[in-house]
């Protein structure tokens, strides 16, 4: 990635931020999806579900991101 | 066996697990389901003719898109996560209120049978009269006046379960005091 570039840096940071902020609120959501749902295999399935999907989209942005920096 | 709330007993009798009706939780998808409209619209219509006026941004309003779609996401399921934990309970001994308020805000009320004082049900607007939902209100004599049941399916069975239970709480408290000369 080249972030020497004032522009590119500026994007990083904002993508860095948003993806961080969405990141935590997804882990804490299926924090408290286990925890209050009792890991019923219900709630366990949606908590994975969940994952894997976003896990997904974030590699997906993280490429372009990436792409966009080179 | 997996406990619904944290105070309940191996011999609790649960008469009643209910949450929001469906009705309320479609709302709040056909809402969602608008703002992912949106990005559908703009990558049919109107991304093929901002990248005509502006091909070097190709990359970042990619990156844009994929950040939404990220938020619609975690939007959907933290719908779905608060409907799902927001639980009301009614057992043989009480009734109990399992608020998520938030990611951050967990409230378990409880309320004894024999603390009620009264039970409200209403059912009002014109999609809660044709799907039959509505609230129930539970007057208490307890620390919380009043425990409420918002947009619960089939509200009047609920407030009958209720009172059935009251009554034979009553009951059973009566013989326990009458048995003795």
């Amino acid at each position: 990635m080249n972030l020497s570039n004032p522009a590119n840096l500026l994007i990083a940071v904002i993508y860095y931020i948003l993806a961080g902020l969405i990141s935590f609120f997804s882990i804490f959501g299926i924090y408290i999806l286990m925890r209050y749902g009792k890991s019923t295999p219900f709630a366990l399935t949606v908590a994975l579900l969940y994952g894997f999907i976003f896990l997904a989209i974030l590699n997906q942005s993280y490429q372009t991101l990436q792409s966009i920096l080179v | 066996m997996h406990k619904l709330f944290p105070s309940q007993m191996d011999d609790e009798k649960i008469y009643l697990v209910v949450r929001e009706h469906w009705f309320h939780l479609l709302l709040k998808i056909l809402i969602w389901l608008f703002f992912a409209a949106a990005l559908i619209v703009f990558n049919r219509y109107a991304l093929p003719k901002l990248l005509d006026f502006a091909p070097a941004w190709a990359g970042i309003i990619k990156l844009f898109t994929e950040v939404y779609t990220l938020f619609l996401a975690l939007a959907l399921f933290l719908i779905f996560n608060f409907w799902y934990l927001n639980i009301q309970i009614i057992t043989n001994i009480r009734v109990v209120d399992v608020d998520q308020e938030g990611l951050f805000f967990h409230v378990v009320s409880e309320l004894h049978i024999d603390k009620i004082e009264d039970v409200t049900s209403q059912v009002g607007g014109i999609f809660g009269t044709i799907f039959n939902y509505g609230d129930v209100l539970v007057q208490t004599a307890g620390t919380v006046e009043r425990f409420e049941f918002p947009n619960v399916p089939n509200p009047a069975a609920i407030e009958k379960l209720i009172l059935d239970l009251y009554e034979e709480h009553s009951n059973l408290s009566k013989v326990g005091k009458g048995t003795n000369p």
